[in-house]
């Protein structure tokens, strides 16, 4: 009861949270590639490949020696006569032997790019070759792989990874992922309280497990929202057929009708044993619902379906340096926010009385 | 147990039972019994389930032919006149019962016994509704099932889950002031992950004979929901009885 009062975790949940908020926006995308031109190219011929960078920093004096590489499998073919026009334009020169086509691993070239301020930064299938029917030995034109030797790998400062499709709205995995966090922490900690309600009948805990649904149906409609506008600048829409949308949708509507529930009944220890009861089955229901049907089918979010996790690689140390504070921080405001609501609940109870 | 008479008295109209198995047989023969003595909402049950597939089968009309159904289609459909009806039907199971005799039931038997004689009551009721539906609909729309045993164990343990579900909302509807759209309010979105299995094995069965791999673990699914929401029931339902 008393931790409902102290203040250093909410001081901490602030703090936390500030941290988060200031670093998101203050912290720079790495380094990638966005754009190159032509999309496909024939062999034996030499092509001008204008490649756009995003944030890279091409003209800054100690940038050393910028190189790009056109990948195929594990075949690094190293492009050719570098043109710098602005620090995030260069022009290469790349072209492939109708003799080497077969070698290929695939058609679709990865461009790799470095230099010692950016690190290595790439793009992954950028160009595709359209293989030549016939080899034409007569062909002068060779590209030569060789051994990759650079100086540094890493972008020299604190930097969030450049994802395709993602781009800048990675920093909202510190918004939307750690609002699921809540709602699951919350939703579980009711479930504890109307266990303890119907075993002990102290009608505290009947307050306590209506009060963290509020608290969790609100950040479950915060992620949601968060969610959708997330969708619409990644998958192109605000609601796609995502097993994890759904059941997102299905939780949100339990906790509704479980406020529902609590307002047809008037009788006060009536309503609060059956919502506990129904508190219970639904989130045992629900439980079985989210955990395996994602398992089951494929989703179009990271780690589901062949989709791979955002702790494989995605999530590196810069990720990380945010997202477990987020996550702690949002955890604690949820617990604020309920304790909050409790209090009030309380103190409107003891006005009754 | 404590609560159970344990004599016979002269206007006890239930075998005054002590244990578990006698008072689940006595609650669910007096179901049955009540059921079959007020025949109209037997009846208006069935006509609801007939009316449901006339409109369906009236809707498909078109160009003067029914429009031929896919799989998938067939089986929504199906699975929503079970679950309308379904729901209709287990609302009364609660509802129908006058206020003051759950006051005499609770002296007599313990909840775990009455919860029990209702699940199976709407088990046996809904399994022949399911069976009853599919009867109705293969008749009048379309019968394209070509796998008999994946369809017949996916109507089985539709039935079992969703009178097992609705059983239970049922209960805490009753005790929420006899509220019809409430039950609905709680069941629905209890009732998805079931839809989806079941749509997704009738489909199957419409689609191919023989068990594949996917066939058999959406069974195993719909199996453990359909042991998890007994026991939940079970354990639940003295305190939604308690007044």
């Amino acid at each position: 009861m008393n931790w409902l009062y102290t203040k250093w975790w909410k001081w901490l949940s602030a703090v936390l949270l500030f941290y988060v908020v200031i670093g998101s926006y203050m912290v720079p995308l790495s380094p990638g590639i966005s754009k190159i031109g032509p999309l496909s190219f024939s062999p034996d011929s030499i092509y001008t490949f204008t490649i756009s960078g995003y944030h890279t920093h091409f003209k800054d004096p100690g940038v050393g020696k910028i190189q790009f590489w056109f990948k195929s499998g594990n075949d690094y073919f190293q492009a050719k006569d570098l043109n710098i026009l602005s620090a995030n334009t260069g022009e290469v020169k790349f072209g492939i032997g109708s003799n080497q086509q077969d070698s290929l691993k695939t058609n679709n070239f990865d461009i790799i790019g470095n230099d010692d301020i950016d690190g290595t930064f790439a793009l992954r299938e950028g160009v595709t070759l359209i293989k030549a029917s016939k080899v034409d030995s007569s062909s002068t034109v060779n590209a030569t792989t060789g051994p990759v030797e650079v100086v540094h790998n890493k972008h020299q400062f604190l930097a969030f990874p450049y994802r395709e499709i993602l781009y800048e709205s990675i920093r909202n995995t510190f918004f939307h992922v750690p609002m699921w966090f809540v709602m699951t922490a919350l939703v579980f900690f009711s479930l504890v309280c109307s266990v303890i309600y119907l075993t002990k009948g102290n009608s505290l805990y009947d307050v306590f497990a209506h009060q963290s649904i509020v608290a969790a149906l609100l950040f479950g409609i915060c992620g949601l929202a968060t969610g959708m506008v997330w969708a619409k600048n990644t998958w192109g829409h605000y609601w796609v057929n995502d097993p994890k949308l759904n059941g997102a949708a299905v939780g949100v509507m339990i906790y509704f009708a479980y406020l529902v529930l609590r307002g047809s009944i008037t009788d006060e220890i009536k309503r609060a044993r059956i919502a506990a009861a129904y508190n219970i089955f639904s989130l045992v229901i629900f439980a079985l619902f989210i955990y395996i049907i994602p398992r089951l089918t494929d989703s179009l979010h990271p780690g589901n379906g062949g989709n791979p996790a955002f702790s494989k690689y995605d999530l590196d140390s810069s990720l990380r340096m945010f997202f477990y504070p987020a996550s702690i921080g949002w955890i604690l405001l949820g617990f604020w926010i309920f304790s909050i609501l409790t209090r009030l609940e309380l103190i409107k109870q003891k006005q009754e009385l | 147990m404590e609560f159970n008479c344990r004599q016979k008295t002269a206007n006890c109209p239930i075998f005054a039972p002590v244990n578990l198995f006698s008072s689940v047989k006595s609650i669910l023969v007096k179901d049955l019994i009540i059921e079959f003595r007020n025949r109209y909402v037997l009846g208006g049950i069935l006509l609801y389930v007939f009316s449901s597939v006339l409109v369906i089968y009236f809707a498909l009309q078109y160009n003067n032919s029914i429009q031929e159904l896919s799989p998938v289609v067939w089986s929504v459909l199906f699975w929503l006149i079970i679950l309308f009806s379904s729901v209709n039907a287990i609302a009364n199971s609660f509802f129908r019962e006058p206020e003051g005799r759950f006051f005499y039931y609770y002296w007599l038997i313990s909840p775990q016994a009455l919860i029990l004689a209702k699940l199976c009551y709407n088990f046996i009721f809904t399994l022949g509704l399911s069976l009853l539906t599919f009867g109705i609909f293969s008749l009048m729309v379309n019968d394209p099932v070509v796998n008999y045993p994946v369809f017949l164990i996916t109507i089985v343990l539709g039935g079992t889950g969703y009178s097992f579900l609705f059983t239970t909302m049922s209960a805490i509807a009753s005790r929420a002031g006899n509220n019809a759209t409430l039950m609905a309010v709680l069941g629905f979105p209890l009732v998805i992950p079931l839809i989806i299995f079941l749509t997704k094995l009738s489909a199957a069965a419409i689609a191919s004979p023989g068990f594949t791999e996917e066939t058999v673990k959406n069974i195993w699914m719909l199996l453990a929901f359909n042991i998890v929401q007994p026991t939940l029931a079970l354990i639940l339902f003295p305190y939604i009885w308690r007044d």
